[in-house]
């Protein structure tokens, strides 16, 4: 994996708090896979009534949602 | 038909039609015998099995026949009665002679103990075994699984009994006494976990087999290099079995898990979807080690959702194995 692409996908997961509208129910950030490139991975509680607040980029990643419901040991 | 109309006609079938039907077919040469040992006869004989099924329109049912020997099969009379009292509303099949489910290995009793099965503090229900490690500082062998599988969420004390298989196999104590708890990474209810794990020291007399990941292969040791998007793992776990995945998200943080503890969260984790057509994991599969394509030990699995993935399966949540080994200051067979 390109480390350049892995460190911007980083900065925009330390940035991606202070961007994101309070409500919004995540419950994971981390790096995941857009084709072959890193990207923000942000996995969401339940979809948000309005999905226009989440932003699709930080500093230029993409950032990828996904719905996962509730997360339980197993 | 109504399901009053269909519950009526089961007993009036059971008792008018199916016995002249199997008398008459008795008088004519009987039916084929299958050969087994005489202590296993009971009075059940396989012949007709009675039930309701769905019917044609919302609400509607059906009377439902499962035929169990082929003479009843060929019985015309039989069904030409049956479709009759039933007025035509009736499922007919052939099911022939049916057998109880035989439960997958990892649900037994294993000895030597074997990675994948089931295992348990006697006081929770089944989780896995992840590995047999080795103690650094005894050099011992240990059973690694989850705090939640051996220490029951913190609520244990060392020494106590952990069966294999867990007490929701049929697991119990003493015969079932594998190993006794060891040591545990306390979960903690605030602030940030990086692992559910634990381990304990198997008991003198328990052979062990800590390298065949039955289905996959042998244990290679640890995965030194560091996890990578995409790459392809694999997992024996008590509930589904082999299951094979990729990873599908590292350096996870603020993982929000719902333990009986409350809702725990966890950071730098590692996350897998399933490359199957079902879910990589389901609850009872804690704790299984997850392996890279060279059968190296790279994570501890402890939870999972319901939903999301590519195959909308869910996704499954895995400590990296680095920092377990660290912690519980062990290490893998295998290297």
């Amino acid at each position: 994996m390109d480390e350049t692409k892995m460190a911007a996908v980083r900065r925009a997961k330390a940035r991606f708090s202070t961007l994101m509208p309070k409500g919004v129910d995540v419950v994971g950030i981390g790096i995941g896979l857009k084709g072959t490139d890193p990207a923000l991975k942000v996995n969401l509680g339940r979809a948000p009534k309005d999905v226009s607040v989440l932003p699709k980029t930080i500093d230029g990643v993409p950032v990828l949602y996904d719905y996962v419901g509730k997360i339980t040991k197993r | 038909m109504k399901i009053e109309s269909a519950r009526a006609l089961k007993e009036e079938i059971a008792s008018d039609v199916v016995p002249p039907a199997v008398s008459a077919i008795s008088s004519a040469g009987g039916f084929s015998l299958t050969t087994f040992a005489l202590h296993k006869v009971t009075k059940a004989e396989p012949l007709v099995a009675l039930g309701v099924a769905p019917g044609k329109k919302q609400g509607d049912v059906r009377l439902a026949v499962r035929l169990q020997r082929h003479s009843l099969e060929r019985s015309t009379p039989l069904l030409q009665d049956i479709r009759k009292r039933a007025k035509n509303e009736v499922d007919i099949r052939f099911v022939g002679r049916i057998a109880k489910h035989a439960l997958p290995w990892y649900r037994l009793r294993r000895r030597p103990l074997q990675p994948g099965s089931s295992v348990g503090h006697f006081n929770i229900t089944a989780g896995t075994l992840g590995a047999i490690a080795r103690e650094r500082k005894t050099g011992r062998d240990v059973i690694l699984s989850n705090n939640h599988v051996l220490a029951n969420e913190n609520d244990a004390k060392k020494g106590d009994a952990i069966l294999q298989p867990g007490a929701v196999d049929k697991g119990k104590r003493p015969k079932d006494l594998v190993a006794k708890l060891t040591k545990w990474i306390e979960l903690k209810p605030n602030g940030a976990n990086l692992c559910d794990a634990a381990i304990a020291t198997i008991v003198k007399g328990i052979d062990t087999d800590a390298l065949t990941y039955k289905g996959i292969g042998k244990l290679a040791g640890v995965r030194a290099d560091p996890l990578e998007l995409g790459m392809a793992v694999s997992k024996v776990g008590r509930t589904t079995g082999v299951t094979r995945g990729r990873i599908s998200a590292v350096e996870l943080d603020k993982v929000v898990i719902q333990y009986d503890l409350g809702m725990l969260s966890f950071d730098d984790q590692v996350e897998i979807e399933s490359t199957g057509s079902g879910s990589f994991s389901a609850g009872g599969d804690s704790g299984s080690l997850i392996l890279d394509k060279e059968n190296c030990g790279c994570a501890l699995l402890f939870a999972g959702s319901e939903t999301g993935g590519h195959n909308g399966r869910g996704l499954t949540y895995a400590n990296p194995i680095a920092i377990v080994l660290k912690r519980l200051a062990i290490d893998l067979h295998g290297d």
